[in-house]
This record gives C-alpha cells, sequence and structure tokens, in this order.
C-alpha cells in the first residue's frame, strides 16, 4: 500500500484479457462458488441441495468481490492484503476506462458514461410504458409486463439520480475545485465505482426471472411474495448502497481534509458544499434501505418473520425504514444538482453568487431536516394518527431553507449579465422546473390535501419535476458545462440548443398534464385507466416521446463533439473556480503545480484578485 | 425613474400581472373533479387554499426570472452589477418564507387535520368492513349479516355517516374513492377506519370517480383493482340491504359475486 | 502511483483516521436502524429462552480481545513488532472463539426461537450482522499479522494497525449493546 511499493505499471498487453473481461470471469467464478457453499450447506442439513433464490443471493455476493478483485483490485490493493507487492493499473488510451483505475478524472468519465446508458436505457423502458398508457385497455405490455417495466424504469433511474451528478462531477470536478490531486482514498473510489456494474448487470437481467413487481420501493408483503426479480431489487439495492457509503466517506474526507491552502469555508465553490452535504446523507441514512431490503430477502429465503403478519411481523416497519433512507436520498438526487445550478448561474451572470451565507444555510438546512420528515410518505398508513401532524411540521418546514436555494439564484441573476450559453439555459430552467416540483410538493405535505393526491399521478408529476426538472436538468447542466473541461473539446452550440429547448418543452408537456391526472382519479403505477382520462393520457405519452427524442440529439452531440469537437482551452467559460485553472483535460495530477487560494470563487469585479494562484516550479 | 427603481417598478408590475393571470387561469380550469362527500370538503378547501397561496410564490419567481432574462441578456459576457446580498431582501426573504411555513401548517394543515380528526369520532349511521385481496375487494355489512365476495358494486346510502374498516387479506391495498377524496390503507394483520358521508345519490356510471380504487400498487391486477360504487337513498338502501340479508339466508353468497371481471382478476392475461 | 504528501496535504494516516471515523459512524447508523427494528417489532419483549449465561461468557470474550487489540496497537506505536504479533494473533483466536461460540448459541436457538418468529428473526438477523463485522474484523487483523511477518509494516504504517484495532474496538462495543437489548432488557 502506502509503502515502499514500487511503482510497477502493469500493461495488459495483446495477450492479456482487457480487465474488465477478466472481472466478468471471475464473478462469473464467484456466483458459482457462492451457489456451491449455499448447496453444500444445504445437503449437509439434509434439505435438498438446489433452492435457487438461496443460491442466487450467496453466489452474487461471493460475485461481486470476486468481480471487483478481477478488473484489477487483486494488482492494485488485495495482493497488499497479503503482504504481496501491488501494482497500479494504469495504461494509455481508451482501456484505461475498462479496469480498477484510481485517477479521479477516470473514474468520473466511468460514472458519467455508465450512468448515462443507464439513463438512456431507463428512460427506453419509459417510452414503452407511455406507448402502453396511449389509450386504455391493453396497448402493447399488459399489466404483469407494465408493472414489471414500471418498476425496473423506476428502480433504474433511481440509481441514475443518486449517483450520476456526485459520480460523475463530484469525482471529476470536485477534488479539483478544491485544488487536491486526487481523491483522498483513490482505491475506494474505484472500489466504489466498480461495486455498480455487477448491481447494473443484475438488475438489467432481472426481466429473465420474470422482474419484480413492486416499483422501486419494494414494500412487503408484496415484496414477499414477488417474483424473483424482487431479490435482485434487493441485492443491487444493498451492493449500490455500499458504494454510497464508500463514495461519501471520500468526498467527506477530500473535502475536510485535502482543500488547498487559503480555501477557507467561506470561499469553498458552492457546488462543494452541496457534494459535501450529500455526503453527509448518503453516509448515514444508506444503511438503513440496505437493512429494509435485507429484512425482506431474510423473510423470503429463509423464512423469518420481520413483515409477514401471519407469523407477527409489521409490514408497516419496513416503511419506516425504507422512508428514513429514502426521504433523504430525494435530496441526494437533487443537492448535487442544485449545486450544479448555483455554480453555473455567476458563472454566467458575471456576477458573485447571491447571498452565499444563505445558500450554504439553506443547503445545510435541508440535510438536517431531511432526516425527520419520512413519515409524510405514509400518511394514509393512518390517516389520522397525532404523529403525522409532526411530520407535516417538518415537512412543510423544509420549504424554508429550500426557499434559500431560490434565494440566491434569483438574486444571483437579478442585475447580472446573463450570458445565455447552454449551461446557463439549463440552470435557469432548473429554476423554473424546480419551482413546480417544490410548490407541489407543499400540497403532499399537507395531510388533508394528501389524502386524495397521495399514490396519484400528481406524486409522479411531483416527483419528475423535483428529480427530473432539478436532478436530471442538473446533470445536462453540469454535462455541457464541464464537457469542454473533460474533454478538452467544444460541443455543437447549435445542437446543443435543439437538445435544450426539446427537453425543456417536452418535459414540461409530458409532466404539467400529469398534475391534472392526479386529481382526476388516476392513480400511480397503474397499466390501465378510466376512458375518461384518454385524452390527456394520449396527449402525455406523445409529448413524452418527443422529451425521448431528445436525448437523441444530445447523445449524437456528446459522441461527435467528444471525438471531433473543436479545441475548447482551459477556460471557455471566463469562469473562476480551480478546475478552469488548469488545461483541459487537466494534468494526472491536476495542476502544474500547488493551488493556493487566495480570493473569492465567484468574484467577477474587473479588478478582483483570483481566486487561486498556481506556483508552478516549486514540487516536482 | 432611475434604472435600477425601474427594474423593480416593472418586475413589480409583471408579477401582479401574473398573479392576477394565475388566480384567472386557476378559476377557469376545473381542477378538482366533483366533490361527493361531506369530509371531502376539507380536502378542496385545503387543496384550494394551498393553490391560492402558490400563486404569488410561483408568479414572483417566474416574474423575476422573466424579467432579468429579457432586460440583462447579453451575447458577449460582459461584467454584471457586483452585488454580493442585500442583508434587508434576504432577512425579509427568510421570514415571509417561513412565516408562510407556519402559515400554511396551521391552516389548512392543522385545521383541516383536526377537522378531518374530530369529524372520525361521531357515531357512524351504518358500518362497512372492506377487505382487500389480490385484486378485488370483499364487503361486509356486519350490522346486516351481509357478506358479498368481490361484488361488481358496491351500495351506500346517502347523508349517512359510513364507518369503513379495512384490512387486507394478502397485501397492502388503499381505500379511494376519487369523487370522496379520503384515503386509507388496507394494511394485512391490522384494522383501519375510515369515516365518510356521501352527500348526493351518485354512481359510476355517471362518474367514474365514484368508484372504490386500490390505491397502493399491489402487483399484476392493481390498475383493475377498483369496484363501482353507487350511492343509493337511504331507503333504497335499507331495501337493498334487507333483500341481500334474505338472500345470504339461502344457499349464501351469490349476491354479485360474479363480478369477477369487473374490478377483480383484470391480471391473469398474462402469466 | 498518485504522490501524496505535497506540501499543501495532511499526511495520509490522517486521513485514513479520518475515514475511519466516518465509516464507524455510519456503521453506528447501522446498528442503530437495526436496534430500532427491534424495539418497533418486540416492544421490551425478551424470549425467556435466550441463552443469558452465554451470553455473558460472549461478552467477557469480547471484552478480553479489546484489551488485546488495544496492547497490539500499543505494540506497534513501540516498535515492538513480536509483541504485536503476538497481541493479534490472541485477538484473532478470540474472535474465532466467539464466532465458534455464536454457532453453538444458533443451533440451539433455532429450536428454542426458531427464526420464523419476530423473535427469531430480529435475534438472527442482529446477531448475524454483528458476527459479519466481526469477520470483517477478523480479516483485517489477519491481513496486519500477515504484513507484519512479511516485514511490510515500517515504521510509517502504525496507522494500519491502529486502524484495523480502531475497527475491531467498534465491532467490540457494539456487541455490549447488542448484549443489553437482546440478553439483557
Amino acid at each position: 500500500m502506502a509503502t515502499a511499493t514500487p511503482q510497477v505499471e502493469r500493461r495488459l498487453g495483446a495477450s492479456g484479457l482487457p480487465f474488465a473481461a477478466r472481472g466478468l470471469l471471475w464473478g462469473l467464478g464467484g456466483f458459482v462458488l457462492g451457489a456451491a457453499v449455499v448447496a453444500i450447506i444445504r445437503a449437509l442439513a439434509g434439505v435438498g441441495a438446489w433452492r435457487a433464490d438461496q443460491a442466487i443471493v450467496v453466489g452474487f455476493l461471493f460475485s461481486v468481490p470476486a468481480f471487483v478483485l478481477g478488473v484489477g483490485a487483486w494488482e492494485t490493493w488485495g495482493r497488499g492484503w497479503f503482504g504481496l507487492e501491488t501494482y497500479e493499473y494504469d495504461p494509455p488510451g481508451w482501456r484505461r476506462y475498462f479496469g480498477f483505475n484510481l485517477d479521479h478524472k477516470v473514474i468520473g468519465v466511468q460514472y458519467l458514461v455508465t450512468f448515462l446508458t443507464v439513463f438512456i436505457l431507463a428512460g427506453a423502458v419509459a417510452m414503452l410504458m407511455r406507448t402502453e398508457l396511449m389509450d386504455p385497455g391493453r396497448t402493447v405490455l399488459g399489466p404483469a409486463s407494465f408493472t414489471r417495466f414500471m418498476s425496473l424504469h423506476g428502480f433504474l433511474m433511481v440509481l441514475v439520480a443518486v449517483t450520476a451528478v456526485p459520480g460523475a462531477f463530484g469525482n471529476y470536478v470536485m477534488p479539483i475545485m478544491v485544488g487536491a490531486e486526487d481523491m483522498a482514498f483513490p482505491r475506494l473510489n474505484a472500489l466504489s465505482f466498480w461495486l455498480w456494474p455487477p448491481a447494473i448487470l443484475l438488475l438489467l437481467a432481472s426481466p429473465l426471472v420474470g422482474g419484480w413487481d413492486t416499483g422501486w420501493t419494494g414494500y412487503p408483503p408484496l415484496a414477499s411474495v414477488n417474483n424473483l426479480g424482487q431479490i435482485f431489487y434487493a441485492l443491487a439495492f444493498v451492493v449500490g448502497g455500499l458504494s454510497s457509503i464508500v463514495a461519501s466517506v471520500n468526498f467527506l474526507t477530500t473535502i475536510v481534509k485535502m482543500r488547498a491552502r487559503g480555501l477557507t469555508w467561506g470561499r469553498l465553490p458552492i457546488f462543494v458544499w452541496a457534494i459535501l452535504l450529500t455526503g453527509v446523507l448518503s453516509l448515514f441514512f444508506t444503511q438503513s434501505v440496505a437493512v429494509a431490503v435485507t429484512m425482506v430477502t431474510l423473510d423470503r429465503i429463509v423464512g423469518a418473520a420481520f413483515f409477514e403478519p401471519l407469523l407477527g411481523g409489521a409490514p408497516v416497519l419496513y416503511q419506516h425504514i425504507f422512508w428514513f433512507y429514502s426521504h433523504p436520498a430525494v435530496y441526494v438526487m437533487v443537492l448535487p444538482s442544485l449545486g450544479v445550478m448555483l455554480e453555473i448561474l455567476p458563472v454566467f451572470s458575471r456576477k458573485p453568487l447571491f447571498a452565499y451565507r444563505w445558500a450554504v444555510g439553506g443547503i445545510i438546512g435541508i440535510s438536517v431536516l431531511s432526516g425527520v420528515v419520512w413519515a409524510h410518505h405514509m400518511f394514509t398508513v393512518s390517516a389520522l394518527s397525532n404523529a403525522n401532524a409532526g411530520f407535516m411540521l417538518s415537512t412543510e418546514a423544509i420549504s424554508v431553507p429550500t426557499g434559500l436555494v431560490f434565494l440566491s439564484a434569483v438574486g444571483t441573476i437579478w442585475r447580472g449579465r446573463l450570458w445565455m450559453k447552454v449551461p446557463m439555459l439549463f440552470a435557469l430552467a432548473m429554476v423554473f422546473n424546480f419551482l413546480i416540483g417544490g410548490i407541489t410538493g407543499v400540497f403532499l405535505s399537507d395531510i388533508p390535501a394528501d389524502y386524495q393526491l397521495q399514490d396519484t399521478y400528481w406524486v409522479v408529476a411531483h416527483f419528475h419535476y423535483t428529480i427530473v426538472g432539478a436532478g436530471i436538468f442538473g446533470l445536462f447542466a453540469g454535462i455541457y458545462y464541464w464537457f469542454p473541461k473533460i474533454t478538452g473539446r467544444m460541443f455543437d452550440e447549435r445542437l446543443a440548443r435543439v437538445h435544450f429547448w426539446m427537453m425543456f418543452v417536452g418535459f414540461n408537456l409530458t409532466f404539467l398534464p400529469m398534475f391534472w391526472l392526479g386529481l382526476n382519479g388516476m392513480n400511480r403505477r397503474i397499466a390501465d385507466y378510466q376512458p375518461e382520462l384518454a385524452p390527456v393520457n394520449l396527449f402525455v405519452s406523445l409529448a413524452g416521446f418527443f422529451l425521448g427524442a431528445s436525448f437523441l440529439v444530445f447523445l449524437w452531440n456528446f459522441v461527435v463533439s467528444w471525438k471531433k469537437g473543436p479545441p475548447a482551452g482551459p477556460n471557455p467559460w471566463g469562469a473562476r473556480t480551480l478546475e478552469w485553472q488548469t488545461s483541459s483535460p487537466p494534468p494526472k495530477l491536476n495542476f502544474e503545480g500547488i493551488p493556493e487560494v487566495v480570493g473569492d470563487p465567484y468574484d467577477f469585479a474587473p479588478d478582483a484578485p483570483r481566486h487561486a494562484e498556481i506556483e508552478v516550479g516549486g514540487e516536482r | 425613474m432611475s434604472g435600477r427603481r425601474r427594474d423593480l417598478v416593472v418586475t413589480g408590475a409583471l408579477w401582479v400581472v401574473l398573479v392576477i393571470v394565475g388566480v384567472l387561469v386557476v378559476r377557469s380550469v376545473d381542477l378538482l373533479p366533483a366533490l361527493r362527500s361531506e369530509e371531502g370538503a376539507e380536502v378542496d378547501l385545503a387543496f384550494n387554499t394551498l393553490l391560492l397561496y402558490s400563486i404569488p410564490v410561483f408568479a414572483f419567481v417566474l416574474a423575476v426570472l422573466l424579467y432579468s432574462v429579457v432586460r440583462w441578456r447579453v451575447d458577449e459576457p460582459e461584467t454584471g452589477d457586483q452585488i454580493r446580498d442585500v442583508p434587508a431582501f434576504s432577512w425579509g426573504w427568510f421570514l415571509v418564507s417561513t412565516a408562510l411555513a407556519g402559515l400554511i401548517f396551521v391552516t389548512p394543515g392543522l385545521t383541516g387535520f383536526f377537522a378531518l380528526q374530530s369529524a372520525a369520532t361521531e357515531e357512524p349511521d351504518l358500518e362497512v368492513r372492506l377487505t382487500g385481496v389480490q385484486w378485488h375487494w370483499d364487503v361486509e355489512y356486519p350490522e346486516a349479516g351481509v357478506a358479498l365476495e368481490a361484488p361488481q358494486e358496491i351500495l351506500l346510502p346517502a347523508d349517512r355517516r359510513v364507518r369503513f374498516e379495512l384490512t387486507s387479506a394478502d397485501v397492502i391495498h388503499a381505500f379511494w374513492v376519487p369523487a370522496f377524496r379520503l384515503k386509507q390503507d388496507a394494511i394485512p394483520g391490522e384494522t383501519t377506519e375510515l369515516i365518510v358521508t356521501p352527500t348526493e345519490v351518485s354512481s359510476y356510471d355517471a362518474d367514474p370517480n365514484v368508484r372504490l380504487q386500490c390505491a397502493e400498487l399491489c402487483g399484476t391486477g392493481h390498475a383493475r383493482m377498483y369496484v363501482p360504487v353507487r350511492v343509493v337513498e337511504p331507503a333504497e338502501f335499507e331495501a337493498w340491504l334487507t333483500g341481500a340479508a334474505m338472500g345470504m339466508g339461502g344457499d349464501g353468497m351469490d349476491m354479485g359475486s360474479d363480478g369477477m371481471d369487473m374490478g377483480g382478476n383484470a391480471g391473469h392475461d398474462e402469466g | 502511483m498518485t504522490v501524496h504528501g505535497a506540501a499543501h496535504h495532511p499526511p495520509y494516516a490522517e486521513l485514513h483516521r479520518f475515514g475511519l471515523r466516518l465509516f464507524i459512524a455510519s456503521e453506528a447508523f447501522l446498528f442503530g436502524v437495526l436496534f430500532a427494528a427491534r424495539f418497533y417489532l418486540l416492544g421490551f419483549e425478551r424470549a425467556e429462552a435466550v441463552n443469558v449465561t452465554l451470553g455473558v461468557v460472549l461478552t467477557i470474550i469480547l471484552l478480553t480481545a479489546t484489551w488485546s487489540s488495544h496492547r497490539a496497537a500499543a505494540a506497534a506505536r513501540a516498535g515492538d513488532r513480536g509483541a504485536m504479533q503476538g497481541q493479534l494473533l490472541l485477538t484473532m483466536a478470540l474472535g474465532v472463539l466467539f464466532l465458534a461460540l455464536v454457532v453453538v448459541e444458533w443451533s440451539a436457538g433455532f429450536r428454542e426461537f426458531p427464526i420464523s418468529t419476530p423473535y427469531g428473526s430480529i435475534f438472527y438477523l442482529i446477531t448475524g450482522t454483528h458476527s459479519l463485522h466481526l469477520l470483517i474484523g477478523l480479516f483485517v487483523l489477519a491481513s496486519l499479522f500477515l504484513q507484519a511477518r512479511r516485514g511490510r509494516l515500517g515504521e510509517g504504517d502504525v496507522w494500519k494497525v491502529e486502524g484495523g484495532v480502531a475497527y475491531w474496538q467498534f465491532v467490540d462495543v457494539v456487541w455490549l449493546f447488542v448484549f443489553t437489548i437482546l440478553y439483557v432488557l
């Protein structure tokens, strides 16, 4: 490890397997081994060697570490556990992305590409769902497939929303923003990424066993009697959760301990603040969802009694544990994107971030309060119990810190000079979308109104306005903003504008009518609805297809510009934060010298001191 | 008028216009469907009050956005006014938003919540037991000794306070009659309750929102786990209930038990 | 290899200590949720069949292991590699003994309070999760032992031993809570 390990670059020649392929092979071996362990134990206990669900659970839990070791963690890390020499995996070119690479910039790109792929796949599933919902009755899917595709769409998108922005930009940009050479724990960082491929592959394979029916929330007892796919869901959640925890340890340590000299808390870019608080939320609350899905899995595979009412269990307990994580998780989904938004607005207004301290206070306030609001998802469990009033209070209180984010956003653009480049368009659209998402959330927090709105399309519209309207718009804002930094090339501005307008218009046309649908008797997660709702549903579907088409424009632009875009230069936007004070893409250790922060990140006055000086030649 | 003042005045005017437009739009579009229960009035009141409050909030941010984009748009980067904070404005924003949050918590939040709670403590006129089963509802009128398995429709008397006792035979379901507004989960191993007073004679045929719809995802047949509700005059209801009770005396419950393909079991068309 | 220790970075040991503390805080949340679930599901009920004597024995074993792991860290700080290896071995032996007794306890428990009862479910989930963490701790200690044997732990690596020991002691402390809420209450 950090001892006198000589640096030996292990380049896999033509003879060697790419590490990703070896990982799959080892993962398969791990699976067989785990399944065999189960079979042996069962045979010894005399209950018949084979039981699919148990074999899958244990097999998968064996296959994940085997996979991670196989993609290169063995050479880079595992050998060290046994006192053997370790080697770093750092081949040139595209190969570096297919192994256990320790460079945070490589890992950021791995996250970005992986979760864009998942986003496109889960979006395609949404297209299928909207095709089914174009008219009442059976169109293409039938209720069983619909429910399963709905579950798959929901869960994959939740993973994208939780992971994409912190994974891609938290990894790529944040360490540069704080002036560090890398994350605090490069190996843990690589681990946090490489835990994802097994989880995602497992989910993509879940239709083979019939998928699962419970949506992304996985409520028992339905989850206890459901298809085998439910176990895939649980395993993916546990492994993905472990990745989140590992990643947040890394984020927090990096931000707290590795900031450049002079980068005081009051000078910290707002995106870094957002990642910091996101890290706090993931670090603590993710454990809880792992407990929830593990308990369901135990109910299923060893006959435990947690949520089985006939055995004395309590199904509602699941919802408490689940939402204890999953409400903070929705802030994990939006905080990083709000950070991106507040990062972009000052740059393209050429104005300081308005009310910086209030904005930071808002982000902290949201995070603190997010831990005490979970039961507002459960108002209808026992609609008139007094405890609900407390959760109504805490939930409505969260609108105050959320409002501070808006204060900062509108204060920043006021009297700015709005340079309407594509990242700015996305950031402004986020203000609009998130405003609708926030306001409609207040209706849900109100117990009487929630009586009608709970579990309807109002909820569907509301969370798409927050998670897509802010979270995913923030992802794309970040992609366009940092694309020149990551690739060194500029994207096609015209196509990017086409993408923006298609996405913005398509998004609003798709989700705005859903509020009306929810009020008028359309409950969520249904394959079929009352014929009276057909015209609006048809409209929503068509708008949804338009929204879907916008990502084809994006993909084309993304791929072509990455390969052939014109060179972007180190700082095409004229931004001040540290990632723009180095080349595009940055060198291996991010800077040609040691950065020292001497000024404010958002001071755009012509005579302002720079945000940071980079002392060249001091060290290397 | 200085430029700075003009910006404020125009934005303020825009805000007022947007608020007026918002109110007009909300007034002209019928957002909520017809209401057919007494208790649901609290729900609608809460919804409409929140809608009213939300218009100026939404309009304010929108006005600033729109005005800024039009007024300060530039084609080449240019330095903006270096304003870091306007403490009076930020404090005002904070205090107003805190006051708003407090206001909506008290009313319509707490007031509506307490009204619903006190309505639920009054003596009911009729008890109905509902059991959610994948994927239909079983209905029981215990006082009359009538139990119906997967009925084709559920009869309720108008202007009578009905107490539903909800439970489930398998997974979690939820009671929801959109025209009544109220929603309550039906949880296996537990009994939950809900009190509703239908206000007028109505039926599913006239208004599809007069249906008992399962509102908690319960598997394949969830979408079609609904059963039409028919609200009739109390006398008609009594007559029907008596008849149904007599029918129970004979060879048991055939009352509407062939309703399986109406609400229930829609999910069997696919493995 | 990324060169840490450029002027403005704190030493790796400090990063490691901080990160480990965060991870332990996260793990504490995990057990907190499990303990909360126990009270939600069972109230203050306790299975009469639970073997309190065995619980006390298990507690004593882990307390002893806490002490020996502490001695191992102290020896590492003092640069006494032999003593450190000895204490690590002792700690691991106690850990293995603990796990063996858990197996004994479980096989008796399956008859008294099977997993298909709420008490059984909670009991096996909590003790199982704890044992899994203990297993991870054992792996870490074994790794440290191996590295020390092969001469790969130098002067600058004291923090590694301290880290492994800190994690081990956290798992021991968790046991005290487990013991309290499953055996005593």
